[in-house]
């Protein structure tokens, strides 16, 4: 299973952290992923200067606003799913 | 923080074909107790009221003045307009002032029986000992209320509910006793319902067409809720246990305000968060669940939107953290905010809404917001 967090708090949802959230719960439909990764969202994940921020498997990646959230899923997420 | 608080409720109406209510009422709070009267005007309609609305005005002045009931007596005396056709000057009244303690003190003037009920349900009429002020007959009462005890003041269209309408007598104070402790169960001891209760039974006695002027108030002294909340690391982050500890050592609502702040509440509980997905469609980040914590959300968005729908109203409908915060905030008696001033880099770089700004300025903002609705608030800085 692929532990996925994305912050909602303060900063990253004024950077669109709620809709990058939203677009993973979309793409987890669609590629019926339910089983495979387990999304939730945080109100900190630290890092606010780089907001929104996404954790995947313990690491933290800044800067994941929702125009970019599909090619993140694609590279981080989407990758660790095939691999495991 | 005071830790004690009284709920009071109101219910009136008027005598038939009249717009104006000939029963006044005044409720005042000072710091260390609450002070209400009760006032029958002579006759009905405006004069009735202008009366009574000037003796609950002065009897309330001069109570929180700490005057005796001689003086007042002797204020209302010389004050009250005489009415021309009956050559006199009067209104009855009945004043309570309910310290904080629970001792309570009531003076009586041709006003109907006051009730105390306690919190085991017994009722009984306040029995005072008579004397004469200014040649008037007034009764004081001297007694304490403990935590959960009620009050049931009442004017005449109440005591005589029913009188040319099948009751010979009207109700009565006895027969208001046997109700009150009747409906004491359905009313869960609230003041509103049990208000309403003894009002709507008087109107159905009168069968709609009261043939007075009638005013119930119903008063409860009870402990008060406290919420504490907590929002925002400290400056020192050397402070951030003892800062945590005093926030979960206290008793009453808790609530966590901040991303970081719950985290660190959370990693001292040795519990995790659950965030509260119903309101993620909301522009407003979504609540939290931590055990042991009643509430956790967002800080400095959360709380001014808390502050702005203080101002101007929730829009109907809405459901968000902030409506969450406020239902929380809007229960308590007395809110301590325990307020970090650890300062957000982001803050300062982000292009925050002009609404926000550093979280000590928009809890302050809230906590005034509060003043105004009644609310007793306590700011403590980390």
């Amino acid at each position: 299973m692929v532990a996925v967090k994305v912050c909602v708090g303060s900063s990253c949802h004024i950077k669109g952290g709620v809709q990058t959230l939203k677009t993973f719960r979309d793409l987890i439909d669609e590629y019926e992923l339910s089983g495979k990764v387990d999304l939730s969202a945080d109100l900190c994940l630290e890092g606010c200067l780089k907001a929104p921020n996404v954790l995947v498997d313990g690491s933290v990646y800044g800067g994941i606003t929702p125009d970019k959230a599909e090619e993140f899923f694609r590279q981080r997420i989407l990758v660790r799913v095939d691999d495991a | 923080m005071k830790k004690f608080a009284v709920d009071v409720a109101v219910r009136q109406f008027a005598k038939k074909g009249e717009d104006t209510f000939g029963d006044a009422v005044k409720v005042v709070r000072t710091p260390d107790s609450t002070i209400i009267v009760v006032s029958d005007g002579l006759g009905s309609g405006v004069k009735a009221n202008v009366l009574a609305t000037l003796t609950v005005e002065i009897a309330c002045g001069l109570f929180q003045g700490n005057l005796s009931v001689h003086e007042i007596m002797e204020t209302l005396i010389a004050t009250l307009p005489v009415c021309k056709w009956r050559n006199i000057a009067y209104s009855t009244f009945c004043a309570v002032r309910i310290y904080d303690t629970g001792q309570v003190a009531i003076a009586q003037y041709d006003s109907p029986g006051a009730v105390h009920i306690s919190r085991h349900g017994h009722a009984q009429i306040v029995k005072g000992e008579d004397f004469e002020v200014c040649g008037k007959p007034l009764q004081e009462a001297h007694f304490r209320m403990l935590s959960g005890d009620m009050l049931l003041l009442y004017s005449d269209g109440i005591a005589y509910a029913g009188v040319g309408e099948g009751l010979s007598m009207g109700w009565q104070e006895e027969g208001i006793l046997s109700y009150v402790s009747e409906v004491l169960p359905v009313s869960a001891g609230d003041v509103t319902e049990l208000s309403d209760l003894v009002a709507d039974k008087a109107l159905s006695y009168w069968k709609g067409n009261p043939g007075d002027d009638g005013t119930v108030l119903a008063a409860k002294y009870r402990r008060a809720n406290i919420a504490t909340l907590l929002t925002g690391p400290p400056s020192d982050r050397t402070l951030v246990s003892k800062m945590i500890k005093d926030f979960v050592s206290q008793k009453g609502t808790r609530i966590v305000c901040g991303g970081t702040t719950s985290h660190l509440v959370a990693d001292y509980l040795n519990e995790e968060l659950q965030m509260d997905e119903r309101f993620l469609d909301s522009d407003l980040p979504p609540s939290a669940k931590l055990l042991g914590i009643d509430l956790v959300t967002e800080g400095i968005l959360t709380l001014s939107r808390a502050a702005q729908y203080l101002k101007s109203g929730i829009p109907e409908g809405r459901q968000d953290a902030a409506t969450v915060l406020l239902d929380f905030l809007l229960a308590a008696d007395g809110i301590r905010f325990m307020v970090g001033t650890a300062r957000n880099p982001a803050h300062q770089n982000i292009s925050l809404p002009d609404s926000v700004s550093l979280r000590r300025r928009v809890v302050e903002d809230l906590s005034a917001l509060l003043v105004e609705r009644g609310k007793e608030t306590e700011l403590v800085y980390y």
